[in-house]
């Protein structure tokens, strides 16, 4: 039933986002945005109806929250794929991000919503805006009059892609209507247990850390001579009780006196601590792959924009009925001229 | 009332609502679609380029849903990589699209349809 409700919205959204393809007069629009936002609604209501806990969802406002973020997502990203002006569509795209960003808050990962905002919104389509003004100036032949080029108005065979779509939306939206249990929705104590172990386990790599945050917990206790902290039979710094709610530790005075203290969820370290801890100890090499691919694209871009001042230097000589500089294909010496 | 703990902070070890989970991943699903279809129908190189990114999203969206889910780190930095994927392709490509605007005065894809086969 829900998952028929879904089929049914995605196909009035397919048929929304085609009317929406061509230039359309402000009521139209303004009826389409409506029927496009209530697709959308109907497909959230479909999925949020057929979750594990459904009756939860209408009493969290962050629910709502999601609710809204997401409308405001594809209303963006909707009207980015149809926006007849460049960039305008660049500029829904920058509203899709905000989008995403607000999400990822409401994910709990706030430094992934940061760097997005910072990298996506505030470098990547920096640039792109960039290129799209360099390329397209006003009185483009392309554009005779018109306020946009006609290869931006008129869209290709959105009927086929939008079926392909469609098919795609509905296939991976079934996995959302699954009902054989596969897909663990609500994180088991056992899941939530090994979790909370791990953030701990990523503490025991950060001894400066666990000193000062355990410092400051025995201060409040009136013990402010710590020195130092002790190893457990084991060797370990802490340990994690099998919930992984509390971990123990003991504390060394300078004049050799022990304090046991217990530390909460709440001196496990913050998101972009273990954010950082995560990305140099479990992913290192993709790390340094990471750097390598930037350095790659510096240089790849780099010799493309060489080739270009060679080029308009070209065609400068040209027009001055100069010779070419270039007539071989070699570019570099035209650079280096 | 959404207060930043609750949004999340400092203990983050809670499972999430699982509806939440599932709206964040139907919303992913939908981007990802809308950016497929702007890839097709769009003939203008750089915006063909910007519905890839929409798809970027689409998927960044989802790694983070699914990290919260199982509560692990992991779903956020395969974010970190797509942002250094996404940044690379941006400059190369971009830097691509101008080269071929200089040489055609246009940004139409289907004025480089030559190039097929």
């Amino acid at each position: 039933m829900n998952a028929n409700l879904f089929y049914a919205a995605a196909a009035l959204g397919a048929v929304v986002l085609y009317l929406m393809m061509e230039p359309r007069p402000a009521a139209f629009r303004a009826a389409l945005t409506v029927c496009g936002l209530a697709a959308v609604a109907l497909i959230i209501s479909a999925v949020a109806r057929n979750a594990p806990v459904p009756e939860a969802a209408g009493t969290d406002p962050s629910f709502w929250v999601h609710v809204m973020v997401a409308l405001v997502a594809v209303a963006g990203a909707a009207r980015m794929v149809t926006h007849p002006r460049p960039v305008y569509a660049a500029l829904y795209f920058v509203l899709v991000i905000l989008a995403v960003s607000v999400n990822f808050l409401l994910l709990q990962a706030e430094f992934m919503a940061f760097a997005l905002l910072i990298v996506y919104a505030g470098a990547i389509l920096i640039t792109y805006l960039f290129v799209l003004m360099l390329a397209q100036q006003s009185g483009d032949q392309s554009m005779r009059g018109e306020e946009s080029a006609w290869y931006d108005r008129t869209p290709r065979e959105p009927i086929a892609a939008l079926i392909l779509a469609f098919i795609m939306l509905s296939a991976t939206g079934d996995a959302l209507f699954r009902r054989d249990n596969s897909v663990p929705w609500l994180a088991s104590p056992a899941v939530v247990a090994r979790a909370n172990i791990r953030a701990w386990e990523r503490m025991e790599d950060m001894p400066e850390l666990l000193l000062r945050e355990s410092a400051a917990i025995a201060e409040t206790a009136g013990i402010s001579d710590i020195a130092k902290l002790e190893r457990g039979a084991d060797g370990r710094l802490i340990s994690v009780d099998p919930s992984g709610t509390t971990a123990s530790l003991t504390l060394l005075s300078t004049n050799g006196d022990r304090h046991p203290i217990t530390l909460d969820g709440t001196a496990a370290p913050a998101n972009s601590t273990a954010l950082g801890h995560a990305l140099v100890a479990q992913f290192p090499v993709s790390l340094e792959l990471a750097g390598v691919i930037l350095l790659m694209a510096l240089f790849g871009a780099v010799v493309l924009a060489r080739r270009q001042m060679a080029m308009a230097e070209d065609e400068r000589r040209a027009a001055a009925g100069l010779p070419r500089i270039d007539d071989g294909g070699s570019l570099s010496r035209g650079g280096a001229a | 009332m959404i207060t930043l703990a609750s949004i999340g902070s400092v203990a983050p070890m809670t499972p999430a609502m699982p509806a939440n989970i599932q709206v964040t991943l139907a919303l992913a699903i939908i981007l990802f679609a809308i950016g497929l279809v702007g890839f097709l129908t769009r003939r203008n190189m750089i915006l063909m380029f910007l519905s890839t990114e929409l798809m970027f999203q689409a998927a960044a969206l989802a790694f983070v849903a699914f990290g919260r889910m199982w509560m692990d780190l992991s779903g956020q930095l395969m974010v970190i990589f797509i942002l250094t994927v996404a940044a690379a392709e941006a400059a190369l490509a971009l830097g691509l699209v101008v080269l071929l605007y200089r040489r055609k005065e246009t940004l139409s894809s289907e004025a480089w349809a030559e190039l097929k086969e």
